[in-house]
């Protein structure tokens, strides 16, 4: 099975588990939206040496269900409206990680 | 009552100048946090005393100098700069602390000292721009709450 195979395979069992969120994209470009599912976390996390708090928000996806997706772009994830604020390859490549910002 | 030293009732002057000015920029004022402060209270106003040194004694007299941080803690998403944002609430911050630097008699002066700016990324850039103060007041070597 190819990296590829292999990981629709494992977001295809997350997504049947009901682990995934509901994102939807309307590319600033115009182009279709696009409305898949995504790993989805908001892990709290500390700035300032513990001064402040601060949801440390990401979702992960397979590279090809939201191609184009950047910086600066709008999403929508379970509802809410998050600015994306760095998109970085996550693991062999295949699957991207995105930063996001609660609007 | 409780005896508050010549120190503490300084900082409670501080905090109760700061509040207007944190509202007009529809900031928060917190004295030091012990838990850290979640978005809903951002952005913010922390005073933290720091440190307290004798400059003089002299016939039972001691002057003394408080030491104080003032932090502005701001979010922005991008690309407004958060800094933009902190250096605004300090500044008014710092015009409020200025508008009476006796602190209604408190204090002999106040001293402002070093800035530092701090970023860091998490739901947003936030900003956390220091302010350190020094204010000096003058008290009884044997009683730290009273005027020397």
């Amino acid at each position: 099975m190819t990296s590829d195979l292999l990981l629709a395979a494992v977001y295809a069992a997350a997504a049947n588990a009901g682990l995934l969120k509901r994102c939807v994209w309307q590319p600033s470009s115009g182009g279709p939206i696009h409305d898949v599912l995504v790993g989805f976390s908001a892990a709290d996390t500390t700035l300032f040496d513990g001064l402040g708090a601060a949801g440390d928000t990401q979702i992960t996806y397979p590279a090809d269900r939201l191609p184009g997706l950047t910086a600066n772009e709008i999403v929508v994830v379970d509802g809410a409206s998050y600015q994306v604020t760095s998109v970085v390859p996550h693991g062999d490549g295949s699957e991207r990680r995105a930063r996001l910002a609660l609007l | 009552m409780k005896p508050l030293s010549i120190a503490e009732q300084i900082l409670q002057f501080l905090v109760d100048a700061l509040r207007p000015a944190a509202a007009s920029q529809r900031a928060t004022v917190h004295r030091s946090p012990a838990v850290a402060l979640r978005r809903d209270v951002v952005p913010a106003l922390v005073l933290f005393p720091e440190m307290e040194t004798v400059l003089e004694t002299a016939n039972g007299r001691e002057t003394r100098e408080l030491k104080v941080r003032l932090v502005a803690l701001t979010r922005a998403v991008p690309p407004l700069p958060p800094e933009t944002a902190a250096d605004a609430l300090l500044t008014v911050a710092h015009r409020a602390l200025f508008a009476d630097p006796n602190c209604a008699g408190l204090a002999l002066g106040l001293r402002p000292g070093e800035l530092e700016w701090d970023i860091e990324e998490a739901d947003g850039i936030n900003a956390a721009l220091s302010a350190r103060y020094h204010l000096t007041y003058r008290c009884l070597a044997a009683d730290r709450a009273v005027l020397g």
